[in-house]
């Protein structure tokens, strides 16, 4: 059986330039740092589930679980 | 248990549906962890630039079946893991200015002189800086621009 799970696509986020997290298009704030400066093209995408043991995370200094852009700017 | 114990896995996927298999595999290992307890995915990667494969960090395959099971636009799995230093490559990317060298051809990213072909004179590393002679002007044109502003042409 397939699973179906609603989900959003690629382009409904945009990612902080502070922190690139990303964050739904239509937040003001970053919810991770509070930063507002925001940038609409990114590529790349990293979702960290458990940042004490996962080593993608300590690798970008990331201690908060949450989805973060790999690459800001255009490709 | 420690970062060590980690292992990468590729998953291919379709072409164009790295980014929703790997929100559909984020709130499947969500609910997973809240039925079993523990963490089975510790992250999914989209490399950027690479169509059609995403990446599980996790402390095994079982793991890895576990999510993947009867999700729509996954295709298998590629075989072994992943060392960690071909992750690293898609993770942490070497700036540019340590990948390029003088007289290699690069593309203007950014800028006026955006979309132009140019030639490396000379790199200054401490400046982040590099000198190009623009190879598209009429006349010898160099510029010095931040590294930040070109990418390195592909070969060909």
């Amino acid at each position: 059986m397939v699973r179906k799970v609603p989900v959003a696509s690629s382009r409904a986020f945009k990612a902080c330039k502070n922190c690139r997290y990303l964050v739904p298009v239509h937040e003001s704030r970053c919810p991770n740092c509070g930063s507002s400066d925001f940038v609409e093209e990114w590529s790349g995408m990293v979702i960290i589930l458990s940042p004490e043991r996962s080593k993608v995370a300590k690798a970008l200094g990331i201690t908060k679980p949450g989805r973060y852009a790999l690459q800001l700017g255009p490709t | 248990m420690s970062s060590e114990a980690t292992k990468f896995f590729a998953i291919r996927t379709t072409a164009r549906q790295e980014v929703n298999v790997a929100l559909m595999i984020e709130l499947v290992a969500e609910s997973r962890r809240k039925d079993v307890g523990e963490e089975e995915i510790y992250s999914v990667i989209v490399p950027p630039g690479i169509k059609g494969y995403i990446i599980l960090e996790a402390p095994g395959l079982h793991a890895v079946y576990n999510v993947i099971r009867g999700l729509k636009h996954i295709k298998g799995r590629a075989s072994g893991a992943l060392k960690w230093e071909d992750v690293e490559r898609f993770v942490v990317p070497k700036p540019v200015i340590e990948i390029i060298k003088e007289g290699d051809i690069v593309e203007i990213v950014a800028g006026p002189f955006r979309g132009l072909q140019a030639k490396i004179v000379t790199i200054d590393k401490e400046k982040n800086e590099v000198v190009l002679n623009i190879l598209e002007a009429a006349y010898p044109l160099q510029i010095t621009v931040p590294a930040d502003y070109i990418r390195p042409a592909k070969r060909g």
